[in-house]
């Protein structure tokens, strides 16, 4: 989730997003748990962690888990240093992490803004230990705009996130399986399509028999 | 402050996978493979390919 927005647009913050409360920040923290209870083992990565909301709770709610964070822009890296997060300055694409070294990892509306969805899925294959999960979360970005018509917040309703495409099971579960995965759950929350806000993939790496 | 030994034991060269070592004095990320050097900035590992510099010879 960069903070950055499309052409012309004021940035939003995350955080300032979550300070707002109300409903937003209630679906945000339901999101999250909805995402957190699909993790498993004990070295977790929050891929694309951006301002460390996310990378937070799960320090928080896993204090015995070792758990990084991950972001190419300094500005969030700035900000999670800011809050005592572990997180590290590195591109998705190129992981500066071993091969296998953890057992969980979250990509959490991260790919929808990837130019290089593949090498970056791959990349993660590669440091995901067999038998470990990868974690997709991805918005609706048509129903996130209903729903924040709704919500009457106008300025995140027309904000360009510069999502570059709207992901689907379908299309995610094909990319996942061409990238070794195999797909064990997916899930719309926080209803069945149409009322579909995010969807979440759990990937697995497979263990070699 | 330094890194921390567990981070150093999964930290590789994103550019080669190499081996890093962390020199204290210089306060830099090593790749004792393709000799890049990565910088700590404020305490974070700035792991970029681009950020790096490539030490000299000899």
């Amino acid at each position: 989730m960069p903070v950055t927005g499309g052409k012309g647009v004021v940035e939003l913050s995350q955080r300032g997003q979550y300070a707002l409360g109300g409903i937003g920040r209630q679906y945000w923290d339901f999101r999250d748990n909805a995402t957190l209870g699909y993790i498993t083992g004990r070295r977790i990565l929050d891929a694309g962690c951006g301002e460390g909301i996310t990378l937070g709770r799960l320090v928080e709610r896993f204090p015995d888990k070792k758990i990084m964070g991950v972001d190419v822009d300094p500005k969030n890296i700035s900000i999670c240093k800011h809050h005592g997060l572990p997180v590290l300055n590195a591109h998705l694409q190129a992981l500066p992490l071993m091969d296998e070294a953890f057992d969980s990892i979250i990509l959490m509306e991260v790919i929808e803004h990837l130019e290089t969805p593949r090498k970056i899925l791959k990349e993660l294959f590669r440091v995901l230990a067999p038998g470990g999960r990868l974690i997709i979360v991805f918005p609706n970005d048509m129903g996130m705009m209903m729903a924040r018509l709704v919500c009457l917040r106008w300025r995140e309703a027309f904000f360009d996130p510069c999502h570059l495409r709207q992901w689907g099971f379908r299309t995610l579960s094909k990319l996942l399986y061409e990238c070794g995965f195999s797909v064990a759950h997916t899930r719309s929350i926080p209803l069945f399509i149409p009322f579909m806000l995010h969807g979440i993939i759990v990937a697995e790496r497979k263990k070699v028999s | 402050m330094p890194i921390k030994k567990e981070l150093l034991d999964i930290l590789v060269c994103p550019a080669c996978h190499g081996d890093i070592h962390y020199d204290e004095a210089k306060n830099t990320l090593n790749c004792v493979k393709c000799r890049r050097r990565y910088p700590v900035k404020d305490d974070i590992p700035v792991m970029l390919v681009e950020e790096a510099t490539v030490a000299e010879e000899g």
